[in-house]
């Protein structure tokens, strides 16, 4: 029995005129993430609100076992974090009659009844219903009637089973389309969205923490295709944890890439920065004037470059540079608009969502930090404008930060997260 | 540029780079071939096998051992531990003593290869770090088998008279192995070489002005067992064509050095003391090994701040130095290296090594003294 699978979209429905554009957008990055994982294997069908994956009938047997298990377990797994992308649907090819329908379904249900019996008391019986979507019209059934003719097959197979039409544990879902007759049993979520690139282009500040790599996901989440930027304290901190920020982007760069075919890691050089103004601002106001000059720094390259906002991954209040009268401080000195997706959360969500993303053990890898050094005791957290205001009027740094984006590396990541070194900006 | 980092490497001595360039172009036969230019390299290579197992391992007229040629020092070191422990395999259990503070080319093999037939035992050290000679001697007995020991330290630089300890363990049990690695000694310091005391000695042509990818190693007695298997080279114990162009500059190199070796010591003892001297009122600095304990070439400080800031704001202003030895560097926080040689744990990430060599002036010294004073005020000022 052959294998395919079942791609729907999210959010498509909300969509007027341009519902079409979304739909070619995220079929020609499904297109891509398929090739880039050299799987020339595949033919992608549009199936009015869906896309019908199938690996191509020239492959021959052997290899389309293979390719089965990898597809099954990590394929799914990746395109589970593409973004835009609803639910992935495995299921088995049937021919276009009630008796093939009803044979895949039972050999479906026979690998599954193991697994969802175990997470049941023994005796007790796995409750199921069978959901036909029907748009070929000539089929003989209508929908009601292949579920029920199916449902009632399914139930003289196994013994374990009983029909549950509202709120069952699991579905058994059929679908004849005009091109294939398919049977599912099972579909993974998709992280839903917009396909990535469809709302413009922003700049994450990356810190090595838990929670930036959270705010990039959220955004590509929402369409935007973003590119890195990191502040190395260099001669402060060493080489280590820049290895550690380009493991998180090829983390990151398999949902944000696709929008661009790459995304870049603008890797900054920030120590005699923070040296100059650490020696000559009170210790308690280094943290917050860091971080402005690092947002500052940002928008410049923002400014140079096109990018249409600054995403962070502040929580409101998490640390003295995140508390909202320094936000606010920081924010003064600012045009672009700052993008904070992560500002409402507990840090245990950032926890939880960096676990799903699997940047969490990445993020959990000891470095450096710079401000171990510089850091003050007592960083203030309800920063004063005035104080803010008197560094700026006696330390321009403008063409320090200007100077620092000219001596940036830059390294450029494709869909599979591998990098490439390029010129610098 | 001021290059304080030859603990680590050396630079190729200008003289040395010229005389390879002939050599990659005059000496290319194979010296296993039958013809006359290969022949010609064979009487070459055999006269540099001559000059370093009669100029250090006897006198000049007579020699005992056997002298090889190897890729590195960590192949020497290899090799000997392989050669000895294989020889205790079938007896009853043995002990080998060995320091966690040497080289990760015994260390690592050692510590791999200790199975039931061999148990280990670090060398006894007293509180400041120096191997306790008596105490050693104290604690070998019949069961021991073999001894690894380290000419000068890496890291420390720390210096003993070898040779004279190694008899002493000897006089113990003569039958015990001793090994020595020399990377950081040979050419640059005496070896006091005295038949009977040593059975393994390792050399190294890039840490005295050679290029890499040669080394050596002196065995007293002939290996019992081939290293490398294939063609007859080495007395048919290493298999290898040789590097013949390596192994003449690496001869051309210790030559260049033995002849100024005593101005050399002389040298890089004024350079040390230049660098103790400045800094010795200072509380920020410490030198945790005297230099009258240590060769003059390395020079360990352990300071206020970690190692590797200072490192890279050194770097910065085009001065190289090492924050620990290069083969360790990886391992973060706690090194078993410095843990060895009595370094409190919490200064691991403060140490910092700089080691000379003949390219290095007294003006180069003081820039990196001044620099040095510069950057512990800069991170004074930072860290108020």
């Amino acid at each position: 029995m052959e294998q395919a699978y079942l791609i729907s979209i999210d959010e498509l429905w909300l969509k007027g005129k341009n519902r079409e554009d979304y739909f070619e957008i995220m079929r020609e990055q499904l297109r891509n993430f398929l090739k880039e994982r050299d799987l020339p294997h595949f033919t992608i069908n549009n199936l009015g609100q869906r896309f019908l994956l199938q690996l191509s009938p020239s492959i021959e047997e052997e290899k389309r076992v293979q390719l089965k298990n990898w597809i099954n377990n990590d394929l799914m797994e990746q395109l589970q974090r593409l973004p835009g992308l609803h639910t992935l649907t495995p299921a088995l090819k049937a021919n276009r009659d009630l008796e093939s329908i009803a044979k895949v379904a039972n050999t479906l249900v026979g690998e599954q009844l193991p697994i969802w019996q175990s997470a049941k008391l023994p005796g007790e019986k796995v409750t199921f219903k069978v959901e036909t979507y029907r748009t070929d019209k000539k089929f003989s059934l209508n929908s009601m009637e292949v579920s029920r003719e199916v449902g009632h097959i399914i139930l003289e197979q196994f013994d374990g089973l009983k029909v549950k039409v509202t709120r069952p544990e699991h579905l058994v879902e059929v679908f004849i389309e005009r091109e294939v007759v398919l049977v599912s049993v099972q579909y993974f979520s998709g992280i839903g969205g917009l396909p990535v690139g469809t709302s413009g282009r922003g700049l994450v500040l990356l810190s090595g923490g838990i929670d930036s790599p959270v705010a990039a996901a959220f955004m590509a989440k929402r369409g935007l295709a973003s590119d890195f930027i990191f502040f190395h304290a260099y001669p402060y901190v060493g080489e280590d944890v820049v290895t550690k920020i380009q493991t998180l982007v090829s983390k990151l760069a398999p949902m944000i890439a696709p929008a661009k075919g790459d995304c870049k890691l603008y890797v900054i050089p920030i120590g005699k920065i923070q040296e100059r103004i650490g020696l000559h601002c009170y210790p308690e106001y280094r943290t917050v004037l860091f971080r402005l000059h690092m947002m500052m720094l940002a928008q410049f390259l923002a400014q140079d470059k096109g990018y249409e906002a600054l995403i962070t991954g502040d929580g409101l209040s998490q640390v003295a540079s995140q508390t909202l009268t320094n936000i606010a401080v920081i924010e003064k000195y600012l045009t672009i608009p700052v993008l904070r997706p992560l500002i409402g959360l507990n840090k245990i969500e950032i926890i939880r969502h960096a676990e799903k993303l699997g940047t969490m053990p990445v993020s959990m890898i000891p470095h450096v930090d710079a401000c171990a050094l510089f850091a003050p005791k007592h960083p203030t957290t309800k920063a004063n404008r005035d104080v803010v205001q008197y560094f700026f009027d006696h330390h321009n740094m403008e063409q320090d930060l200007r100077d620092a984006i000219k001596q940036a590396r830059v390294w450029s990541f494709n869909q599979k997260g591998e990098k490439i070194k390029i010129d610098a900006p | 540029m001021i290059y304080l980092d030859h603990a680590a490497s050396w630079p190729v001595f200008p003289e040395v780079a010229k005389f390879l360039e002939a050599s990659f172009r005059q000496d290319f036969a194979n010296p296993m071939a039958q013809h006359r230019l290969g022949r010609d390299q064979k009487e070459k290579l055999e006269a540099a096998n001559d000059f370093f197992r009669r100029q250090y391992f006897g006198d000049k007229y007579w020699a005992k051992g056997h002298f090889f040629f190897t890729s590195s020092a960590t192949e020497a070191n290899n090799w000997a531990i392989g050669e000895f422990l294989a020889g205790a395999e079938a007896s009853q259990k043995k002990e080998i003593f060995y320091s966690p503070a040497d080289h990760a080319s015994i260390v690592v093999p050692l510590e791999m290869l200790a199975t039931e037939n061999f148990e280990l035992k670090i060398i006894p050290r007293d509180e400041q770090g120096h191997i306790n000679w008596v105490l050693l001697q104290e604690q070998i007995g019949d069961q021991t088998h073999a001894v690894f020991l380290t000419h000068v330290n890496s890291q420390s630089g720390q210096l003993d008279d070898i040779f004279y300890c190694a008899e002493l363990l000897k006089k113990k049990n003569s039958k015990i192995k001793i090994h020595i690695d020399g990377s950081q000694a040979f050419a640059r310091h005496e070896i006091y070489y005295r038949p009977g005391v040593v059975d393994s000695y390792t050399i190294s042509a890039h840490k005295l002005g050679g290029p890499k990818g040669v080394a050596g190693i002196y065995f007293e007695q002939r290996p019992e067992r081939p290293f490398l298997f294939g063609g007859g080279q080495e007395e048919s114990l290493r298999a290898s064509t040789p590097a013949t162009n390596l192994i003449l500059a690496f001869q051309h190199s210790v030559q260049l050095l033995h002849r100024h070796q005593k101005e050399l010591l002389s040298e890089m003892t004024r350079f040390n003391q230049m660098v103790r001297h400045h800094f010795s009122n200072r509380q920020e600095v410490e030198f945790p090994f005297k230099l009258e304990e240590t060769s003059p070439y390395i020079l360990m400080l352990v300071l206020e701040f970690p190692s590797d800031v200072i490192l890279r704001h050194l770097e910065m202003e085009e001065i190289f130095c090492a924050s620990t030895s290069a083969c360790s560097s990886k391992i973060k926080d706690h090194n078993p290296t410095l843990a060895d040689l009595g370094v409190p744990a919490g200064k691991h990430k403060n140490v910092l090594r700089i080691s000379f060599g003949p390219d290095n002036t007294e003006p180069q010294v003081q820039f990196f003294i001044t620099t040095l004073d510069k950057v512990l005020a800069l991170l004074k000022r930072l860290g108020r």
